[in-house]
């Protein structure tokens, strides 16, 4: 079902839930991968999928079409996980590395998460970005999402992107040759 | 040398996160669930009990506030309620604020002093130094300086 199709669903009252449903079906595994490569913890990252797609439910009727539905879903479980890990940072008084370096012994502990030495040491090195390039490089590296896609999802310029991923990649280079 | 080192695009792309078993299959009807839950947005005023002590509380400030700052208003007494009195009852009120006929009647004097002295500057004094210096003689110069 397209997209079109789901929201002309949801706009009838009698479809509503079903359409939902089919909605949240489609989506759920790119936007729980997205916020569980975030935040690391599958636990977290149930509730902010969860958070995320009841904003959606609240919202939907809202959506005026101006981007894609998928990027519109992406945006707010961007804004969902920013702003968890901000309130995480403070509730607690830690500082950017603190967090990044909890999230790290989660990468170790972690039974869910799968792969060799060098697969875990790429997550450390992905960690070590700054949140927002984080994002950058899971959208392109992993979901290879097209620049213009991730333009609408971040509100920042294509060209931006472009040398922000372009910079990730070389820090995680230097992080897997360096240690 | 360049070629052991480790590239990003030699990496076997690998999707690193696994769920619980069913996860995927259980979310959707968990999600609707919580929907579900979500109370119906209706505006209503956010007004708490924590509200009403700091409100009632503030009111209290600002009327204490007025008390103090608000001018004593002796004026308000009009003439009229004031000729309404006897004066004996008016000399017994000084009596009892310790303010005798003796005091009124040199404030009275000093008044005209007073008025008088305004309309009219003092004329040039004219003492000579000899007369300063006797008038100091007898002053006691210690309490002075």
């Amino acid at each position: 079902m397209t997209d079109q199709e789901l929201l002309d669903k949801f706009a009838n009252p009698e479809t509503r839930n079903y359409a939902f449903n089919l909605l949240v079906r489609k989506y759920q595994q790119k936007v729980y991968g997205l916020i569980r490569k975030m935040v690391i913890d599958h636990s977290d990252a149930d509730d902010l999928t969860q958070e995320t797609f009841i904003k959606v439910w609240q919202h939907l009727e809202t959506f005026r079409g101006d981007s894609q539905l998928y990027t519109w879903i992406y945006r707010i479980a961007s804004n969902e996980t920013f702003n968890f890990l901000n309130k995480k940072r403070r509730r607690f008084f830690l500082s950017l590395d603190v967090v990044d370096h909890e999230l790290e012994a989660k990468i170790d502990a972690d039974p869910l998460l799968s792969g060799d030495d060098i697969q875990n040491k790429l997550q450390k090195a992905i960690l070590r970005l700054p949140e927002k390039q984080r994002l950058v490089f899971h959208m392109r590296y992993y979901d290879e999402m097209p620049y213009e896609e991730m333009s609408e999802v971040t509100g920042t310029s294509e060209g931006a992107l472009k040398a922000s991923y372009h910079h990730a990649v070389k820090k995680i280079e230097e992080f897997l040759n360096g240690n | 040398m360049d070629n052991k080192k480790i590239r990003l695009a030699d990496l076997p792309k690998i999707n690193p996160v696994q769920t619980p078993d069913s996860y995927f299959e259980d979310l959707p009807q968990r999600i609707q669930a919580r929907v579900h839950q979500q109370p119906a947005k209706v505006l209503k005023p956010h007004w708490t009990a924590r509200h009403s002590w700091l409100s009632a509380g503030a009111a209290a400030s600002v009327a204490i506030l007025m008390y103090l700052s608000w001018p004593t208003r002796q004026d308000s007494i009009g003439v009229e309620t004031l000729s309404q009195l006897h004066s004996e009852d008016i000399v017994q009120y000084l009596e009892h604020e310790n303010v005798s006929v003796l005091d009124l009647s040199e404030v009275s004097k000093n008044k005209i002093l007073i008025d008088s002295l305004s309309n009219n500057p003092l004329p040039a004094v004219r003492v000579s130094k000899k007369e300063i210096l006797e008038q100091l003689s007898l002053e006691d110069i210690d309490d002075i300086i």
